[in-house]
This record gives structure tokens, C-alpha cells and sequence, in this order.
């Protein structure tokens, strides 16, 4: 319960700052993907099924505030949250670096199916090297913020979880 | 056993999840804005106040940041706009007797409901937070007179068009979005042409001007203001920036430079008309 209230506080602080502050703070014209990063911390230390929920709740939630169809971010983000609880639940000791290129990879998958997903459904302006450009820049800022973001997001759930013993978190440390 | 139902379960979870967005694309595309629409109104609205006080909280750090990695740009930009100015002095005073032979060329025409549309004045409060769509959101709504498909300009000519609005905030998909099109008129040559935004650029692609067409870097193009156009005619849009007339290619490839610095927006107006005249 105390569990699921920081969640939806972290859920609450993701939709504002990825709306109010990521925007203006953009390297190369991309700004970080913030809800991606934080689903992948959610996976990573609490399993895909959190993972996916997660994913798609934080995704929904930004859906709202974008042109693209409702559900795209969605998808995307909860696809990739269970992917990431599961390839994580299969490591049994990761080094301090794991989860920094588990966020990289996480980021270009989860934009990778959103615009793939995105251009079946009609936005042209998804498909072709710019959209993946993006994609790629979006997950390596992800991907530098995820030292800062897997503490909190370990911390949000720490009241009923696992301690976890890595320098980040997660199951199997 | 127990591992295999937790198995089971987790599957039909994530199952769950992508039917559940599944149907909420295909519900927003088929045109399901009648429903997804007020519901993302009402989640805009709700989330202003708290969004208003991150961003007036964040702002320091976001003018740092602008001020850090847009160094290079701004010093750019200063040696453009110099060169501009020195260009511009010379052509003021012949932009004076151009204006006033336009202004009786208007009248003859029929074009002078540009002049007396009425607008609504507004401030940029938030970029776009999606990394594939060049938007804004301003600070006023459907309260304020406010719809669906507006155009929006600023002091040196169109920024775009309100693509959503809620009680107290609009969305202004600029002309450099990749989804926009506008319909122009090269000021020169009179020629009709189509100008779009490109994915990860500033820079908008001219399409449908024949080869022979006479085009010089510079020349401005204005909406065209054809039937069912969906900007008043006349509005300055954007210079042209490069033309590339490859000889294999049957029409130019023309990239123009947006007239207004999309990317240091603060105010706006919104224009209020809906295509068939004034609307307010």
C-alpha cells in the first residue's frame, strides 16, 4: 500500500518534470525519455509485472500531454518495463555499470517500439534516421541519468521490497 | 508449480497492458477525439497549476542551460542578424513604397480583412515534452476564445496552428513539426507551393515548385490564402534558405527558414479565425 502511494507519487513528479523541465533542457534537440528511465527502475528492481504496470501507467499519463495517438507511449513503455523485469531476473550479480547500459538499451528498445509501433499507425514523421537518431540520443541521456534515478525509484519502494546490496538497487545484487 | 502460475499471471498481465493500449491507439486514430479529446482536456487543465509552479521553480535552471549549450548557436545567430540588419537598412526604404502600392493592390483585391482579425494575445509557458513533435503550450484556452485549428503568429510572421486547447492552455503544433504542411506563395514569382516541416530540423522543405521556376535565396514566401487555406493569405512564413536544383530531379528542392526564431518563443497571438473570415 505505502509502496504503491510512492509509486504514484513518483508516477506524479515523472509527468511534471518530463512536461515542465526535460523540455527546456534538451542536448542535440532531445530530451530524455524520464517516464522510460524510471519504468526501467521500477523492472529492475521489482519485476516485470511492476515493470510493465509501471511502464504503462507513466506512459498513459504522458500520452495525454502529446500529439501522438493515446496508448503509443503506453505500449512502448510497458513492453519494454517487462522486458527489463525479465532479463533482470536473470542476472544473478550485475557490476555497477548494468544497469547504466540496462537503461541505454531499454531506451532505444522502448522508443524503438513506439515508432515502429507509431508509423504502422500513421505518423510518417516516426520512420527513417531522424526518428533514430532520437531514439539513440534519448536513450544515452537516459541512460547517464539512471545513477541518479534508480536510487530514488529503489527508495520509493524500499517499504516493502528487498534490500537490495549493489550501489543501484535491484534483485540479484 | 507456484513459479509457473506467477509465470502465467505476469503474461497475463503485460497481455493485458498491450490490448489495453492496443485499443487506445486504434480508438484515438479512428477518430475517437470525441472521447480521448475531453480527457485530455480535463488531465491539462488539472495538471496546469502544479506545471505553472515547476516551471516558474525550475526556470533558473533552465536559462542556464539554455545559456550553456546555446552559446555557439546565439553567437551564430548575432553575426546572421548583423548581416541581416545591414541587408535590411537597404531594403527598408524600398519596402515603404512596396507598402504602399501593396496596401492599394489589398484593397483592389479583397484582401483586407488581414488587417482587422482580431487576435489574442498569449505566452509561451512550455516546449514540447514528446521528442518527435515541434509544439508548444500557451497560457490561454478555450476560455479566452481560443480553438481548434487557429493560426498563430508572432511579431515576424507565422508560428503555427492551435492543434489542441483545454479551459486555460492551448497547443501550437509550429510550422517546423513534421505533420504540418502550409500552403505558400512565393512573393517574387507568385508561384504556389506546399511548405513542410522536417523531422530533427529548423528548416522547412518547399515542395511543388516546378524546375523552372525562378527562385533566389532570401525571397520570402506568405500564405497563400487559397480556398480552404488554413491561414489568412499574406502572412509572412518563413525565407528561403537553399535551392537545390539537381537536373534529375523534377522539381526544385527548396529549404526555407522559418521568419519567426521558433525556438525562442515568448508571446504570441493567436489569431482568431477559422478559415472563412473572422470568427470573432
Amino acid at each position: 500500500m505505502i509502496r504503491g502511494i510512492r509509486l504514484a507519487l513518483v508516477l506524479v513528479a515523472v509527468v511534471l518534470l518530463q512536461t515542465a523541465l526535460w523540455p527546456n533542457l534538451r542536448i542535440g534537440g532531445v530530451a530524455p525519455e524520464i517516464g522510460l528511465v524510471v519504468t526501467v527502475a521500477v523492472a529492475f528492481a521489482a519485476g516485470p509485472t511492476a515493470g510493465a504496470v509501471f511502464g504503462f501507467a507513466a506512459g498513459l499519463a504522458l500520452d495525454l500531454f502529446l500529439s501522438t495517438p493515446l496508448g503509443l507511449s503506453a505500449l512502448a513503455w510497458s513492453v519494454t518495463g517487462y522486458g527489463v523485469g525479465v532479463v533482470q531476473g536473470a542476472v544473478l550479480r550485475a557490476a555497477w555499470w548494468f544497469p547504466v547500459a540496462l537503461t541505454f538499451v531499454a531506451g532505444c528498445i522502448g522508443g524503438l517500439v513506439f515508432c515502429l509501433v507509431g508509423a504502422i499507425v500513421g505518423q510518417s514523421q516516426l520512420w527513417g534516421f531522424t526518428a533514430l537518431r532520437t531514439v539513440v540520443l534519448a536513450a544515452l541521456y537516459g541512460a547517464v541519468l539512471a545513477p541518479v534515478v534508480f536510487p530514488i525509484v529503489r527508495f520509493a519502494l524500499h517499504a516493502e521490497g528487498p534490500r537490495p546490496s549493489g550501489p543501484l538497487g535491484g534483485q540479484g545484487w | 508449480m507456484v513459479a509457473y502460475r506467477g509465470s502465467g499471471r505476469r503474461r497475463s498481465v503485460i497481455v493485458l497492458l498491450i490490448v489495453t493500449s492496443l485499443l487506445l491507439i486504434t480508438l484515438d486514430v479512428r477518430g475517437g477525439g470525441g472521447v480521448i479529446g475531453p480527457v485530455r482536456d480535463v488531465a491539462r487543465d488539472a495538471l496546469s497549476p502544479a506545471q505553472n509552479a515547476v516551471e516558474d521553480l525550475t526556470r533558473p535552471v533552465a536559462d542556464w542551460w539554455d545559456g550553456t549549450f546555446s552559446a555557439g548557436e546565439l553567437a551564430r545567430q548575432n553575426r546572421r542578424l548583423r548581416r541581416d540588419v545591414g541587408r535590411l537598412r537597404g531594403e527598408v526604404s524600398a519596402a515603404r513604397a512596396a507598402r504602399r502600392e501593396n496596401a492599394r493592390l489589398r484593397a483592389n483585391q479583397g484582401m483586407a480583412f488581414i488587417t482587422g482579425i482580431p487576435s489574442v494575445p498569449a505566452e509561451v509557458v512550455a516546449a514540447s515534452p514528446g521528442n518527435f513533435e515541434d509544439t508548444i503550450a500557451i497560457d490561454r484556452g478555450s476560455n479566452a476564445g481560443i480553438a481548434v485549428g487557429m493560426p498563430v503568429v508572432a511579431g515576424e510572421g507565422v508560428v503555427g496552428r492551435v492543434s489542441g486547447v483545454s479551459r486555460t492552455r492551448a497547443t501550437i503544433q509550429l510550422v517546423t513539426d513534421p505533420a504540418a504542411g502550409i500552403g505558400v506563395r512565393f512573393v517574387t514569382s507568385n508561384t504556389f507551393a506546399v511548405a513542410q516541416g522536417r523531422s530533427g530540423s529548423d528548416l522547412l522543405r518547399v515542395d511543388f515548385v516546378a524546375p523552372d521556376t525562378p527562385v533566389a535565396e532570401g525571397e520570402m514566401l506568405v500564405t497563400s490564402g487559397l480556398q480552404n487555406a488554413a491561414y489568412p493569405a499574406g502572412l509572412p512564413v518563413a525565407s528561403v534558405a537553399s535551392v537545390d536544383r539537381a537536373r534529375r530531379n523534377l522539381d526544385q528542392t527548396i529549404l526555407a527558414r522559418p521568419m519567426v526564431d521558433l525556438a525562442r518563443l515568448q508571446f504570441v497571438r493567436v489569431l482568431i479565425w477559422t478559415g472563412t473570415g473572422s470568427a470573432g
